[in-house]
């Protein structure tokens, strides 16, 4: 069934949709030609030209038995001792159900540093909204695959994961206010929002030894717990009408 | 080649599914229709102007029923003797923008105008404020024919002292400044009163008040999501209770000359 949208959803849909297409021709054509370039060369040569060791300790180096294998050019290395403390990465991500932008820093790990845990804080301004709100958000990514496109680029075709966000301001509950009856008069708190997400990125390995290793552009689609039950619970709730975009900016940092 | 054309085709998908960003599930940022209830209001009384029999639908608590709304919605555009539909209170569960959004876009396809009343679950987080934006005032008065509607916000557990609740100035305003061609009024709410919602210190106080309008026919609510005829204080007046959406049914009210009918609707 057709579902009559209003008129300003459909204005912005459409300005947000013809963005999206233009930047996903984009991508792909640029995609499409690294990859291509990257066909005409023999990847181990790229897999030894881009690995730079780190000031501190070195990467467990062992050539690569197959061509897929290479395409991943991600390597976790570990600082030594107490630097472990220090973030890998800084993010800034606008919208996404966490603010109107968010910027925060955060923790990769896992083999290839498949595994992200960021913290971030955001601002939702009070044209958008009742008055000033902060948000704090704990965000746990998992990027299972990074496939190496040219000399500097790599596409990683799937982000995922979750995030808990939090909001300043007195009409927002964890547990609710003594003022209501029982237990569990609402049964469920407006402060805390848990989202879900999937996303893509796409990286810029920076040369030499600098702050900024690489530079990643990601964009995610997320939706929220409460949404996902209405959806769950109505058939005429399309799944367009639960799902946000989102982007942002990661810079790895040191390693 | 065939690498960026699936790229491409994925990314076309997921963009074509998308519809928008969202900065917070609570945030405030609306461009869509606003005012909605001075809007239809307008729309009723041009076009109830010197009826002398007005027929009316009431649905109730549609938060988080879409589908169930939406029949609903299609059951009330199944019929052509009514002149309006009355929303008590309700369509958000969790008071997040796009759960208004959404129920205004399933009622915006009424052939008939409608007027919504704010319930408790509208007032949770910014709730208020978005349906302060969509809808307008949370009191409203109207006249359709020669019936003065009169929706009060009562619930008053969720103001918790930043507005009056009920509004006497507002009721005893709309008693002063009764319109010269309306002869009956029809009071409508969300909690009625002795919920656990209503401020039950002046329950007698609000019945006083209701009491006290000229040609008072009933009293209609939501809320408790069952169906009621209750006489609450014994004293004749009437408080009709409408189920919440989910149990698939509306009120239909006929207001003639000699009096007034009430019937439950299933669908």
């Amino acid at each position: 069934m057709k579902r009559r949208k209003s008129s300003f959803k459909q204005g912005v849909a459409a300005r947000i949709r013809s963005c999206f297409i233009l930047a996903a021709i984009g991508l792909s054509v640029l995609a499409g030609d690294a990859v291509y370039a990257h066909g005409q060369k023999d990847s181990l040569n790229i897999q030894t030209e881009n690995h730079q060791p780190g000031q501190f300790g070195s990467p467990v180096d062992k050539p690569h038995e197959n061509r897929l294998r290479n395409l991943d050019r991600r390597v976790h290395l570990r600082y030594p001792g107490w630097r472990n403390i220090v973030p890998t990465h800084a993010k800034v991500q606008y919208a996404g159900g966490m603010g109107f932008m968010s910027f925060g820093a955060g923790w990769d790990y896992g083999r290839k540093g498949q595994w992200e845990t960021d913290f971030l804080i955001g601002f939702l301004p009070k044209r958008y909204s009742d008055k000033f709100h902060m948000t704090f958000t704990i965000k746990q990514n998992y990027i299972p695959w990074s496939i190496s496109c040219g000399k500097s680029l790599a596409f990683e075709p799937l982000t995922c994961g979750m995030y808990i966000n939090y909001i300043s301001g007195e009409e927002f509950w964890v547990r609710e206010p003594d003022r209501y009856p029982g237990a569990k008069y609402y049964g469920f708190t407006s402060r805390a929002r848990p989202h879900v997400f999937v996303g893509e990125r796409l990286t810029y390995y920076l040369r030499g030894n600098g702050l900024v290793r690489n530079i990643s552009l990601f964009y995610e689609f997320s939706a929220n717990d409460l949404d996902i039950m209405a959806k769950c619970g109505n058939k005429s709730l399309a799944l367009s009408d639960i799902i946000f975009f989102s982007a942002g900016i990661k810079l790895q940092m040191m390693r | 080649m065939k690498f960026s054309i699936t790229l491409f085709a994925i990314l076309s998908v997921a963009f074509m599914t998308t519809s928008c960003v969202e900065y917070h599930p609570y945030d405030t940022r609306y461009d869509g229709e606003k005012d909605v209830n001075r809007l239809n209001i307008a729309r009723i009384e041009s076009a109830c102007a010197g009826k002398r029999t007005i027929k009316f639908a009431v649905i109730s608590d549609t938060q988080r029923w879409y589908d169930e709304t939406e029949e609903a919605v299609k059951a009330l555009n199944r019929r052509n003797d009514i002149d309006f539909v009355m929303h008590t209170g309700d369509l958000a569960d969790f008071g997040m923008k796009n759960e208004f959004v959404r129920q205004h876009d399933i009622l915006n396809r009424l052939r008939v105008p409608y007027v919504v009343i704010i319930g408790n679950h509208d007032c949770l987080a910014t709730g208020q404020f978005i349906y302060k934006e969509m809808f307008g005032d949370f009191n409203f008065a109207f006249t359709a024919g020669d019936v003065r509607f009169i929706c009060l916000n009562t619930n008053a557990l969720e103001f918790d002292h930043t507005e009056s609740v009920p509004n006497f100035e507002f009721i005893e305003d709309e008693f002063e400044n009764f319109p010269e061609n309306a002869s009956k009024s029809v009071i409508a709410m969300h909690a009625k009163p002795y919920t656990e919602q209503f401020d039950n210190g002046v329950a007698r106080l609000f019945q006083a008040h209701v009491k006290a309008f000229p040609g008072l026919q009933f009293c209609v609510n939501g809320h408790g999501h069952t169906y009621h005829e209750d006489d609450l204080f014994g004293d004749g007046v009437i408080y009709y209770e409408c189920e919440n959406v989910a149990k698939r049914s509306y009120l239909l009210f006929t207001i003639t000359e000699d009096g007034y009918e009430e019937e439950k609707v299933e669908f």
